[in-house]
């Protein structure tokens, strides 16, 4: 998938609310909270597949990101680091609470008769994505969510990049046979 | 690419969370100062750490594990020193013992001698 560059300008300026958030200035760190409140929340929210847990985690994730402001060298760098440590947190997170995912078995059934194929498709995807086990779920996640490859998946989540790949495999394997089942006719 | 890895990627397209959201992590961060310094206090380099042993209320504590790792070396040294004495007394005890056992066998072998000589003489005599 085609990753647009953003133009010099833009980088530039969003370097210098950077620095200004590292000065200390809350307005700043707020625009930088804006930019990127919906990949960390929606990380977590397919993670957890609950609302309000993935607000209180991504809230959590940006009150870390301001107590180590200090170490962020960059835009990139500070993209790399919220998607890392929120990784990190609905893991641990997913762990000390013990949370169950929900088999795809027992799951209400999500569609309306007067859904389109296509929303039906999707609904019935996220609800499969939340089945899966909790390293699979944050690897298809962030594959399909944030469009990295392999490779960046491995560094965010300190895993080797061939069991990223076996993950990816697997999940794609799961997903596909689960849409299957729950569909029927649907080619996938 | 696949039709499911097209329709994963609307499915996992990002969301927006509720729109007082930046507001709410805001007023967080807004009642964090405080702990935040303490926060700062406690990632103070090894430095900053040495140095605050030596804080009145940090320094009592330092001088009672001071004194108490002193009484703890002494008693260990007493304890030593004890042993010490204990086994050169007995290496003395030994030494003694085996002059004594010496000097027993100067005097049997000398009154040996006496009597060998004295058996001589009187066999010389008969002839």
């Amino acid at each position: 998938m085609h990753r647009p560059e953003r133009p010099p300008e833009e980088v530039e300026e969003r370097e210098k609310t950077l620095a200004r958030a590292k000065s200390g200035d809350q307005a700043a760190f707020a625009i930088l909270v804006r930019e990127h409140q919906s990949m960390v929340f929606s990380l977590a929210h397919y993670f957890f597949r609950n609302r309000t847990l993935a607000e209180d985690v991504a809230q959590d994730v940006f009150l870390h990101l301001y107590q180590n402001l200090g170490s962020i060298e960059s835009n990139d760098h500070m993209r790399y680091w919220l998607r890392r440590v929120t990784g990190h947190r609905c893991i641990d997170h997913a762990r000390k609470h013990k949370l169950q995912t929900v088999s795809v078995e027992d799951a209400p059934e999500p569609v309306s008769m007067f859904d389109m194929p296509d929303a039906m498709l999707r609904t019935t995807l996220r609800r499969i994505v939340a089945t899966l086990p909790e390293k699979p779920r944050l690897v298809v996640t962030l594959r399909y969510q944030e469009d990295l490859d392999p490779t960046e998946i491995a560094r965010v989540l300190d895993m080797p990049v061939n069991t990223v790949k076996s993950h990816l495999r697997r999940s794609l394997a799961i997903l596909k046979e689960k849409v299957t089942r729950c569909l029927g006719e649907v080619e996938v | 690419m696949s039709r499911l890895e097209n329709e994963l990627r609307s499915a996992l397209s990002r969301e927006e969370p509720s729109p007082d959201f930046t507001d709410r992590v805001m007023a967080r961060i807004q009642s964090l100062p405080a702990k935040t310094e303490q926060e700062k206090r406690e990632k103070i380099g090894w430095l900053s750490k040495i140095i605050a042993i030596f804080e009145p209320f940090q320094l009592k504590w330092a001088m009672a594990a001071a004194l108490a790792i002193l009484m703890l070396f002494a008693g260990l040294s007493l304890h030593r020193y004890r042993e010490n004495q204990r086994m050169l007394a007995e290496i003395a005890e030994g030494e003694r013992a085996r002059q004594q056992v010496l000097l027993a066998m100067k005097l049997t072998s000398e009154k040996l001698n006496f009597a060998h000589r004295k058996i001589q003489q009187s066999v010389e005599n008969r002839k």
